[in-house]
């Protein structure tokens, strides 16, 4: 039995007709996000597995450990280049360890920047700790150093006399 | 005064397709006995109804006056040409034992499902999407282009009947034609008895399926699981039929029923091949040429098919849409979203192995919505009906239509197979004395709603009670449908609150059916999916731009890069947050004459250079070599590293980086260095931006959604107002 041409026709519109026209190419869309010059290598914000940590280490930071975790002193400091000043929040992301918090109890960290205090805060609990603060755009100066220092009131010393304070894991200035 | 007008609608969109179906009976003349005459003009005019339905919503003519004009003129013409005369031969009557057992039998429960269907519609199903469709289209008056819900890309053949009478009498009136079907369906199952010479045993299966709690509850509201077990008992009998008189002219109904069938559900594309197979293999066993009636009932089925195929290859580019995105690659559907919507219809929160599936079906009914009746753990006796030609038959098509049903689980899914397995069941039985009057006492006092909790789980999916207040509005609509479904109180604050050219976002979905606004459901769309993961990518660091795949290389001049996939990954699907490109001096900013491709899922190549970090190109598919993102810029430029923005869910480092030199792709780096990201914040802010931007004004969030106690807490740290509550809900306004 022959089938007309012409019902071959509708069957192959059809079949196009399910095909969604897409164009060769999209142009770059409308930019949302505030858009901030970035290396690939930021000075803004660092994890301590980065390779730039050790950039940013002025004093009390251990630049022999690995990975995602370093262990500070009493007095760790740290510097960092920031693009803008405006709209600046500190953010330091870090633990106190259960063996030295059985020994110290409560510890007191203030936290700095460019020498001015920026917070002060009690931990009455060891595990996984954030700090946040909004840092006034006049404590910071665009594409200079910045520094961000954190003094801890009770270190623990171990048995051999090594002095520790807390394991530092990101810390740094975010929009 | 309301349920008059409630029955009044019911009734004429009944009576107007049964004037079709007479009318086309009439023209056809088959030879069949007076009650398949109605049975199969009910049938018959039911598919034409909804085809006509169809055609008036296609051509944006879907007003009252439309339907007031359809009804008028086919039982005008019916009573013209005086179609409702009734055929001459006749079936062998029922014995008075079989016709006392069903009247014995029936009656009460017939009352307890009418009821419940005049109440107030508070099916889960029913009050979301079925009903939820049929007021959008009525209030668009035609079909329009819905893109962002996956149940508009479904065949809607029994809601086109819904509709028709839901223009005039609302929301029961369209569950009471649904009733309808549940007082034809074991009519039909009697009258097959009738004519296969097996009456008793019609009887005993008319009353499984009748008293059947899930028969009952599913087909005395706006669901459609009757309608099609109803269109599947009635192809078995015209094929059967047809076999027995080779009568052509039930080969056009038999196109139809097999059509419509489809068109009220997809699952019943196996029926359609049933109807083929079986005419086939019944004339060339015959040596008679098949192609004349296969054409014949080809084109009838393909008359209540193609437009619904048509229909969505228009709309959303894939004719079979939700389904088979694979094969028909389309912005609306996500092939991972199809993957694991298919999935969770496979795996039923709750069950434990698919061992307790006979169990769950049968006699408990809370997992898998609904159970069948104790007397279906007789399945296996269905077997002994082999040894006659009609049980035969009963199995063959009772595995015809259960075939589909490891693709959804739920109960409601073997219901066109279940007339054929109560009927199989049913042939044995009734040789034995006194079985069948016994097994019917049984199945009353077993589905008498009082006795369900005997052995019923507490929560399973059933008629609980006579609704007595409810159905005659003695009690209010507002307050029966507060107790019976929470996204009523939800749907009636947002219709309060939103205005009517607003949009309401929600995760779960909403009682659409009782809120005549634009809801856009998170799992329904991809564009609801990918507003979803906004939200989610908010509060959830996983899926927080916060890994940086970073690929460095000597600096040199280039215009074309891509990111290409380098292994398969199944259990990963790929994406890209942001890619960034850097030149000795920093990132390049972009510019409009970039050109951004993408494969799979190009539509949404724009979103990892939007430079928002809640919303990413995704591959929207598990991860297969070869796919990648690509950008060429208007011209070479001194290039020394890209970097992607990658969410802590990708397996690390899959995709190298390639340039076109010379016309040619090399490899300019195999792997990245991963670091961890700059952390971003606002982020539950760009999400709602993200929502605003793609038309949202409103979100509806359930109590129980994983950031509804974030957003409560702090709503302007989102930028949304709260509106308003209810015990399960809340609904915002995105400022």
């Amino acid at each position: 039995m022959s089938f007309p041409a012409r019902y071959w026709l509708a069957a192959i519109s059809l079949m196009s007709a399910a095909c969604v026209r897409t164009p060769d190419h999209y142009p770059v869309p409308e930019q949302h996000f505030p858009l901030r010059a970035q290396t690939s290598a930021t000075a803004e914000f660092i994890a301590m597995g980065d390779a730039a940590a050790l950039q940013a280490i002025v004093r009390d930071v251990n630049k022999g450990e690995q990975g995602a975790w370093r262990w500070t002193g009493a007095d760790p400091e740290l510097r960092f280049t920031l693009a803008s000043p405006t709209n600046r929040t500190l953010i330091v992301e870090f633990a106190i360890h259960d063996r030295t918090f059985r020994e110290t109890g409560p510890v007191t960290i203030s936290f700095y920047v460019n020498g001015k205090l920026a917070g002060q805060e009690h931990y009455t609990t060891h595990g996984d700790k954030s700090f946040e603060k909004l840092i006034p755009a006049e404590w910071l100066l665009a594409q200079r150093e910045t520094r961000v220092r954190l003094v801890i009131d009770k270190p623990w010393t171990s048995p051999d006399g090594e002095t520790l304070g807390v394991l530092l894991k990101r810390i740094g200035f975010v929009e | 005064m309301k349920v008059a007008s409630i029955l009044a609608s019911a009734f004429f969109t009944v009576a107007c397709a049964q004037c079709l179906g007479l009318l086309l009976l009439h023209l056809l003349r088959p030879r069949i006995s007076r009650a398949e005459q109605y049975l199969y003009a009910f049938a018959s005019g039911s598919a034409l109804l909804s085809l006509l339905v169809f055609l008036a919503n296609a051509a944006h003519l879907a007003w009252t006056a439309t339907f007031v004009a359809m009804g008028v003129g086919s039982i005008g013409a019916c009573l013209y040409r005086r179609a409702y005369l009734p055929f001459e031969a006749k079936l062998p009557r029922l014995r008075w034992m079989d016709k006392g057992l069903l009247a014995v039998a029936t009656p009460a429960f017939a009352l307890l499902y009418f009821l419940h269907a005049l109440a107030p519609e508070a099916s889960p199903d029913g009050s979301a999407y079925h009903l939820g469709l049929v007021q959008t289209y009525l209030d668009q008056h035609g079909f329009g282009r819905i893109t962002t819900d996956m149940y508009a890309n479904l065949p809607l053949g029994a809601e086109m009947l819904y509709m028709f009478a839901f223009s005039f009498g609302r929301h029961s009136s369209a569950a009471l034609v649904h009733f309808c079907f549940l007082l034809a369906l074991p009519a039909f199952i009697v009258v097959i008895g009738q004519r296969f010479q097996a009456p008793r045993a019609g009887v005993l299966a008319a009353v499984m399926i009748f008293l059947s709690p899930v028969f009952g509850v599913d087909g005395s509201t706006a669901y459609i699981d009757v309608a099609l077990a109803f269109m599947a008992v009635t192809l078995f009998a015209a094929l059967q039929t047809w076999d027995d008189t080779r009568d052509a002219a039930l080969l056009p109904l038999i196109g139809l029923f097999a059509g419509f069938a489809y068109a009220i559900k997809p699952t019943a594309f196996t029926g359609v091949l049933y109807a083929f197979v079986f005419l086939i293999y019944k004339l060339v066993r015959r040596r008679e040429s098949f192609i004349g009636p296969a054409l014949i009932v080809a084109g009838c089925a393909a008359l209540m098919i193609l437009p619904w195929l048509i229909k969505n290859a228009i709309t959303v580019g894939n004719p079979f849409s939700p389904f088979l995105n694979a094969w028909f690659p389309n912005p609306y559907i996500r092939i991972s979203g199809e993957e694991s919507y298919r999935f969770y219809l496979r795996n039923y929160e709750g069950l434990k192995s698919y061992w307790d599936i006979p169990l769950e079906v049968t006699i408990r009914g809370a997992v898998l919505n609904g159970f069948l009746g104790p007397l279906f753990l007789l399945a296996p006796l269905g077997l002994l009906s082999l040894r006659w030609k009609l049980g035969r038959q009963l199995v063959l098509a009772a595995a015809i239509f259960a075939s589909t049903y490891f693709e959804n689980i739920g109960t409601r899914f073997l219901m066109s197979a279940a007339p054929f397995a109560a009927f199989a069941i049913a042939l044995p039985v009734a040789q034995a004395r006194g079985m069948v009057p016994l097994l019917i006492a049984f199945q009353v006092f077993a589905s008498w709603p009082e006795n369900l909790t005997l052995y019923a789980h507490q929560y399973s999916w059933r008629i609980d009670r006579f609704y007595w207040a409810a159905a005659f509005r003695i009690q209010s609509e507002s307050e029966y449908l507060n107790y019976k479904i929470d996204g009523y109180a939800t749907a009636k604050l947002a219709e309060q609150h939103v205005p009517k050219d607003g949009v309401i976002f929600t995760p779960g979905g909403i009682a659409h059916a009782y809120c005549r606004r634009k809801v856009l459901v998170a799992y329904q769309s991809a564009l609801g999916n990918r507003l979803g993961e906004s939200i989610t990518a908010a509060v959830n660091r996983t899926f927080q731009p916060n890994r940086w795949w970073t690929y460095s290389f000597p600096p040199r001049r280039l215009r074309k890069l891509r990111m290409v996939q380098a292994t398969a990954a199944p259990n990963d699907i790929w994406s890209v947050s942001e890619f960034r490109i850097f030149g000795p001096t920093g990132e390049l900013q972009r510019t409009r004459d970039w050109q951004l491709r993408a494969n799979p899922n190009p539509w949404d190549v724009q979103l990892a250079f939007d430079n928002c970090p809640v919303t990413r190109w995704y591959s929207a598919q598990r991860a297969k070599r070869g796919m990648y993102v690509e950008v060429s810029l208007p011209s070479e430029v001194e290039l020394s590293a890209v970097r992607a923005d990658a969410t802590l869910d990708q397996q690390e480092g899959t995709a190298r980086l390639e340039a076109e030199v010379d016309g040619k792709w090399i490899v300019l780096a195999e792997k990245p260095t991963v670091s961890e990201a700059t952390p971003t914040r606002g982020l539950r802010r760009e999400a709602i931006l993200d929502l605003k931007r793609a038309g949202v004004t409103h979100m509806s969030v359930q109590k129980d959604e994983y950031f509804a106690a974030d957003m409560a807490t702090d709503p302007a740290r989102w930028g949304v107002t709260l509106l308003g509550e209810t015990p399960t809900a809340r609904l915002y306004r995105l400022d």
